[in-house]
């Protein structure tokens, strides 16, 4: 939760930030011909100025000037931002992100460092927005889609911020991309089963991360239980009872599955209430009904209190 | 423009939706007690043996306070065929049958008339299943027992012999206790 409202805050001075101090490119004496296309940039001739930085780097000077490095990535940027906004594939990004990244490894004395950390940082985190979109509108297809885009920011946030720490924000994508898998399932119970394990797997990813996480721990518990739930409601008149004792028993160890992750749940947010629903269905339906009546009283406990 | 307003979006979505910040799966709602009790339930209708004037008409498989076994039998059972009758679910609210042909009758934990009820199937061949501990001794022919997390059920196959109700070999082979 702190982890989402970090990122919140992050993308909303991102907002601000890019707003008001997009386009301006850092002037500075280069090649004669970077100095042009430092000019057609300025003169809003993005096109003329990326032929133009293309030109310059193929003299030996430019392509070993830092400075040229980073008017080709910054070009590139303003291109990706005119032309590709919607494009997650974008081949300017990418340009852009290589030639920002060759910049920073020619600048020895670190003169340019604000300028392409500032560039990087705006590059990185429109992957990280496009693995959250994808993410949140997950189907069969995108999902290494998704995938690929949070690599992508995983990669380049330490480049432009080494202190940094990752893993908010990829508990925060895991956890959408385990509720997009999570989707997939529910919407073909019998034929997308493996999109489950893909969301619990998401989930055990992110307890690798933080153990304490609330809703993964509980997500994981919901998700051995319902499937041996839906298991069972599909028990109709032709089930016969060696079927029947069968599937209880395969049920069983889902059942068993669960527990602990609803149980190390409870232990984090004590008096939810939806975490001791969970604990009164999973015992009732291990046949533990002193456990599940013991959860059941604390519930009413809760609710009584709420009245 | 367009892009810088993504980013606004996400923001404010990040903010205020609990979808995106990882959202609760729902607790599947199946009653699975009176899934699988409703499922023994005509396993026993099905695999048991009834005196011949019994056979005719509807076969009634009678439910008291367990509502939630009785839905579920109402919902996947009723009218399906236990050998040549249909099968008809019905609630007992009573404490006694008061002249109803029952064929299975399954008195929930919870009932309060449990004795009475019990009493007033005496001398007619009626299966009654229960869920209590003790209550294969206090009446019942079947009765639910967990075992190691598993429903299962015992049987007195002596009783039912004498109320002139078959039950039938596979039954009586996975009871945990057979008197």
């Amino acid at each position: 939760m702190g982890g989402n409202i970090k990122i919140a805050f992050a993308a909303l001075w991102l907002f601000a930030a890019l707003v008001s101090s997009s386009g301006k490119l850092l002037a500075q004496p280069g090649t004669a011909k970077t100095q042009r296309a430092v000019e057609l940039h300025e003169s809003g001739d993005l096109t003329a100025a990326r032929e133009q930085i293309l030109e310059a780097l193929k003299e030996t000077a430019a392509a070993n000037d830092a400075y040229s490095w980073y008017v080709k990535g910054f070009i590139y940027k303003e291109l990706y931002k005119r032309d590709d906004q919607e494009s997650r594939n974008s081949h300017n990004r990418e340009i852009s992100v290589d030639a920002i990244l060759k910049a920073i490894q020619l600048d020895s004395e670190d003169k340019l460092y604000e300028y392409n950390r500032k560039a990087l940082k705006y590059l990185a985190q429109t992957y990280f927005n496009d693995a959250l979109l994808v993410a949140g509108s997950l189907n069969k297809r995108n999902d290494q889609e998704a995938r690929k885009l949070f690599g992508r920011y995983k990669e380049l946030l330490p480049l432009y911020e080494p202190q940094a720490d990752v893993t908010p924000y990829e508990v925060d994508f895991l956890g959408r991309l385990a509720s997009g898998y999570r989707a997939i399932y529910h919407n073909n119970r019998d034929s997308n089963y493996v999109y489950l394990t893909e969301s619990i797997s998401c989930y055990e990813n992110i307890l690798r991360l933080n153990n304490e996480h609330y809703t993964a721990n509980y997500n994981i518990a919901i998700s051995y239980y319902n499937l041996a739930a839906y298991r069972i409601s599909k028990i109709d008149y032709q089930t016969e009872l060696f079927d029947l004792i069968v599937i209880q028993d395969e049920c069983l160890k889902q059942f068993r599955q669960s527990l602990p992750y609803m149980l190390k749940a409870d232990s984090l947010r004590p008096d939810r209430k939806e975490t001791l629903k969970g604990l009164m269905a999973i015992y009732l339906s291990m046949n533990d009904t002193d456990k599940s009546d013991f959860h059941k009283r604390k519930l009413e406990a809760i609710i009584g209190g709420e009245k | 423009m367009s892009r810088y307003f993504g980013l606004y979006v996400i923001a404010l979505l990040l903010l205020s939706s609990p979808a995106i910040l990882g959202q609760d799966a729902e607790l599947d709602n199946t009653d699975i007690q009176a899934t699988v009790k409703a499922s023994y339930l005509f396993n026993f209708a099905k695999y048991s043996d009834w005196p011949e004037d019994w056979k005719s008409g509807v076969f009634v498989i009678g439910v008291a306070g367990n509502p939630g076994v009785l839905k579920e039998l109402r919902e996947k059972y009723s009218n399906k065929p236990i050998g040549s009758q249909i099968l008809e679910i019905r609630e007992i609210k009573g404490p006694e049958l008061a002249g109803e042909k029952i064929h299975v009758l399954f008195v929930g934990k919870d009932f309060r008339d449990y004795a009475s009820l019990v009493k007033s199937c005496r001398k007619i061949p009626v299966l009654i299943v229960a869920e209590s501990d003790g209550a294969l001794d206090a009446g019942s022919l079947v009765n639910f027992k967990a075992v190691d997390g598993v429903l299962k059920f015992e049987v007195n196959d002596t009783r039912a012999r004498q109320a002139g109700i078959k039950i039938g070999d596979l039954l009586k082979g996975w009871a945990v206790t057979l008197k």
